[in-house]
């Protein structure tokens, strides 16, 4: 089965044809079938194609099927790639709103809620650039006052400053990201209820019962085990096939 | 107790006839015609008379059997008339009168009125045997009437006890012992059984203790209050073959078995002082014999252990099946179920309230479980008991609070609780099944009360649905994250690559900025060179002074840049020993040294010159400078 599957999409593994996939994807979606495009979405995924486009739009396609968890991790995983794109932001908050488990945030640190809104407002690409565009500016800045080119001087002398703030500004939040990125540590619970346990084994004493779309954050794998925080700081064991990383 | 007193009414035709044949003897006399008449007369005057005044007469005792030395009554009562006359007893071999006492009555119902007087006697019997008490004539209104005879049994008294606890320890089990009362010795578990202890006692004890109380194992035990102690129990009198005992109830108590099978609930013990007395005094209490007994006379204190021997049950188990739900209630309930409001705002809280009340182990019955759909959200339910143990049974209420709060709107069924128990009086299980509740709860279908401000306004904002797809494709076959990827660190190298190469020259040139002896050397050929030109240039123009002036200039110039030193300040000597020290080589210093003489002395002593000299002398400047330019600057 999956030899026979596999052939068909060996021959959409160029890029016209992906992009012809994602075509027919999106007007299968705007016929409302969503079954149909979440299938094209899928295959596109597997095939090692990602967008944030194409996240969103499966992110789009789960909704509509009403399978809010799996819309919430497309839409968070949509999120590591295009960031403060405003019809995500939109659709994610409706989406959380339609989760059945209303826990109550831990009130964060006041400057970790800065630095994570800080964080969430540009994509990793965006900041990449950024880094590399500032850093350019600053070397220029540089050789122009090595060269002693008959430039204004105060203005080279503050130009040379604010471009090293910016500089070191998209630096760490290219490192901070990028780590961020590298964890992997939030996930979404994606079955439609999860019983967390007090220990990795299924005899274990339930200590909660979450739902999907809930995001929670991964501690430690033990086995096929995870254990896992909730946004309150409440901690328990879940089956890593409930729960999909973002 | 066993048997009623006999009471034999003496009718006043019976009584009329008796006193027809108390006259008959004297009557003998008068002839058979008036006997006849008279006869008549009294036949039919007496009637008239009773039926006027209905007196009757008759005896009884309170008691059939009565023991040798104990007080017992004797009652005549008289009705119809309250003016008795005298009362003539017949002498009663063994049997003492100790006193007597008088009670009159008069009644008037529907305007007739009834009188009646009772004469009751204190007797007490000396020995025992079968007793009869002899009819007693009573004077009433003049008239003479005669009672009934009574019978009565005397018993001993030491043999008359009837042994209700005859377990070893208790030494005298006619005088004080414990009668064990049990509601039930075969039940159910979970079922109630009363069991409550009496002290019989007739030896007036004192110092009641107990000694071992009851162990009930497997049992679920409820204490009903008993006023411990003789004096402040209520008590009451009991005859008992014959005599007449004084019954405390010393322990009471509810019994729940938990488990099957045979089970006892242990003995119990009590120790108390008795009085035993030699011979029974008559009066009942009297100051004088509590006299005696302070003298010793009376009796003898004696302790007396009283045990209750236990108690087995047989406990049968639940009969199988019992029905879904049921969690090991036993009794007989009612359930109430009611919900204080069934429209509510979503977020406001209702209540549910369910209240077992019966009889049974109330505190054995489990809080009732509700179930309730998405959307409502239930808090730990309060419960709350109260029991009571009145009159010896175990009763009481079981209330089950939950306060919930419904989070989404709409209408919604909630499904019945339902109570199971077990009727042991019935043999069979009952579920007790709450009515249907139904909710309706407004608020919007699934934004709760409990959503933030901020949800309701996205809500708002969005109108409920999400945001169409993209369409513009940015697809990336296997992207790498870009704090992985070459390009990204690579690019960071061409500003650095510039840097350094700017870097590098600066510091050369700043190099030779600062050593001037280097640039000077490096400098003095290309300057010498320039000099020579512009000699050149002058000597064209035939300007002989001029070039040698700067012939001489462009020379010392040169001179001083090449080896680093003041050339103003250079003299003749100065200049061949520095060439000298520099290891110049001498034909070349001595040309150098001449092409300045020469020059100083045309300079001062204008004389014309062919052109050829002059050229001479140019090309010696010439040859010097390039001999000196190839010549090492620090050797």
């Amino acid at each position: 089965m999956s030899l026979v599957g596999l052939l068909p999409l060996r021959l959409w593994a160029t890029e016209d044809d992906a992009k012809q996939l994602f075509k027919e994807a999106n007007q299968c979606y705007q016929d409302g079938k969503f079954n149909d495009a979440l299938e094209r979405y899928k295959k596109l995924e597997s095939l090692g194609y990602q967008s944030g486009a194409l996240y969103y739009n499966m992110g789009n396609a789960y909704y509509k099927l009403g399978a809010i968890g799996y819309a919430i991790l497309y839409y968070e995983r949509a999120a590591k790639l295009i960031g403060d794109d405003e019809d995500l932001t939109a659709n994610l908050e409706l989406a959380r709103m339609r989760t059945k488990d209303r826990i109550q945030e831990l009130s964060p640190f006041f400057l970790d809620a800065i630095v994570e809104r800080w964080l969430g407002t540009f994509s990793l690409t965006g900041v990449a650039i950024g880094t590399v565009v500032a850093f350019y500016l600053l070397i220029a800045i540089v050789i122009a006052r090595l060269q002693k080119l008959p430039l204004n001087q105060m203005l080279m002398q503050v130009g040379f400053y604010v471009t090293l703030v910016i500089t070191l500004f998209f630096a760490i939040t290219f490192g901070a990201k990028s780590y961020h990125d590298a964890q992997r540590t939030e996930a979404i619970v994606v079955s439609p209820t999860l019983n967390l346990k007090s220990e990795p084994k299924d005899e274990a004493k339930t200590i909660l019962t979450v739902h999907d779309g809930l995001k929670v954050s991964i501690m430690r794998q033990l086995g096929e085990w995870l254990e896992v925080r909730l946004p309150n700081g409440d901690k328990g064991w879940a089956k890593s096939a409930d729960i999909a990383q973002i | 107790m066993q048997a009623k007193p006999k009471e034999l009414m003496v009718q006043h035709q019976k009584s009329m006839h008796m006193f027809h044949r108390k006259w008959r003897k004297p009557l003998k006399a008068f002839q058979h015609g008036v006997r006849c008449y008279a006869l008549f007369v009294a036949l039919m005057a007496l009637p008239v008379i009773s039926t006027a005044q209905d007196i009757s007469v008759r005896a009884s005792v309170t008691e059939p059997v009565v023991t040798v030395g104990e007080p017992f009554e004797y009652v005549i009562e008289i009705q119809g008339s309250v003016s008795v006359e005298s009362v003539q007893m017949a002498k009663v071999p063994r049997v003492e009168k100790q006193g007597e006492s008088q009670s009159t009555s008069v009644s008037i119902v529907n305007g007739k009125v009834s009188q009646s007087r009772i004469i009751s006697y204190t007797l007490v019997a000396a020995s025992e045997g079968k007793l009869t008490i002899p009819a007693a004539t009573v004077k009433v209104e003049g008239k003479l009437y005669q009672t009934n005879p009574v019978e009565l049994t005397v018993v001993k008294a030491v043999a008359q006890a009837q042994n209700g606890s005859a377990v070893g320890g208790n030494s005298h089990p006619d005088l004080v012992f414990i009668k064990p009362v049990v509601s039930k010795t075969k039940l159910y578990v979970g079922e109630a059984t009363t069991v409550t202890y009496k002290l019989y006692e007739r030896a007036d004890i004192s110092n009641v203790v107990v000694e071992k109380d009851v162990k009930p194992e497997g049992f679920w035990v409820e204490d009903i209050d008993v006023q411990q102690g003789r004096g402040s129990v209520p008590h009451t009198t009991e005859f008992l073959n014959g005599a007449l005992y004084r019954v405390y109830t010393v322990k009471k108590m509810v019994l729940f078995p938990t488990r099957a099978g045979t089970l006892t609930n242990g003995t119990y013990k009590l120790n108390c002082d008795a009085l035993l007395t030699k011979i029974k005094q008559q009066r009942g209490r009297t100051l004088l014999e509590d006299f005696d007994a302070f003298f010793g006379t009376l009796g003898k204190k004696v302790k007396i252990d009283v045990v209750a021997p236990e108690i087995k049950f047989e406990v049968m188990p639940l009969p199988e099946p019992k029905p879904v739900g049921f969690s090991g209630a036993v009794g007989k309930y009612t359930m109430s179920a009611t919900l204080d409001k069934s429209k509510v705002k979503a977020g406001q809280p209702i209540t549910f309230r369910f209240t077992v009340a019966g009889e049974g182990n109330i505190a054995a019955v489990l809080p009732i479980q509700l179930d309730l759909p998405d959307g409502f959200e239930k808090y730990e339910p309060k419960v709350e008991e109260s029991i009571s143990r009145q009159g010896g049974v175990v009763s009481g209420t079981k209330t089950t609070e939950y306060v919930v709060i419904p989070r989404a709107g709409g209408k919604f069924e909630i499904e019945p609780v339902s109570f199971s128990f077990f009727d042991p009086e019935k043999g069979e299980y009952k579920t007790l099944v709450s009515p249907r509740f139904e909710v309706e709860v407004e608020g919007e279908a699934i934004v709760g009360a409990a959503t933030p401000m901020a949800d309701r306004q996205t809500l708002a904002k969005t109108g409920g649905d999400i945001r169409f797809i993209k369409t513009q494709d940015d697809l990336k076959y296997r992207p790498v994250p870009i704090y992985q990827s070459v390009w990204f660190y690579s690019s960071f190298l061409l500003p650095l690559a510039a840097l350094l190469f700017v870097l590098v020259r600066k510091q050369q040139q700043e190099k030779l900025q600062n050593n001037v002896a280097l640039a000077r050397a490096y400098r003095a050929s290309p300057e010498a060179k320039k000099r020579l030109k512009l000699a050149s240039e002058l000597l064209k123009q035939n300007k002989q002074k001029e070039f040698f002036a700067e012939l001489e200039q462009t020379l010392v110039k040169f001179i001083g840049n090449k080896f680093n030193t003041d050339d103003l300040a250079l003299t003749k000597e100065e200049l061949r020993s520095l060439l000298q020290e520099k290891k110049v080589a001498p034909a070349t210093v001595e040309k150098c040294l001449q092409i300045l003489e020469k020059s100083e002395y045309y300079r001062y002593a204008p004389t014309s010159q062919t052109r050829d000299d002059l050229n001479a002398v140019f090309h010696d400047a010439e040859q010097v400078i390039s001999e000196l330019s190839e010549h090492s600057t620090f050797s």
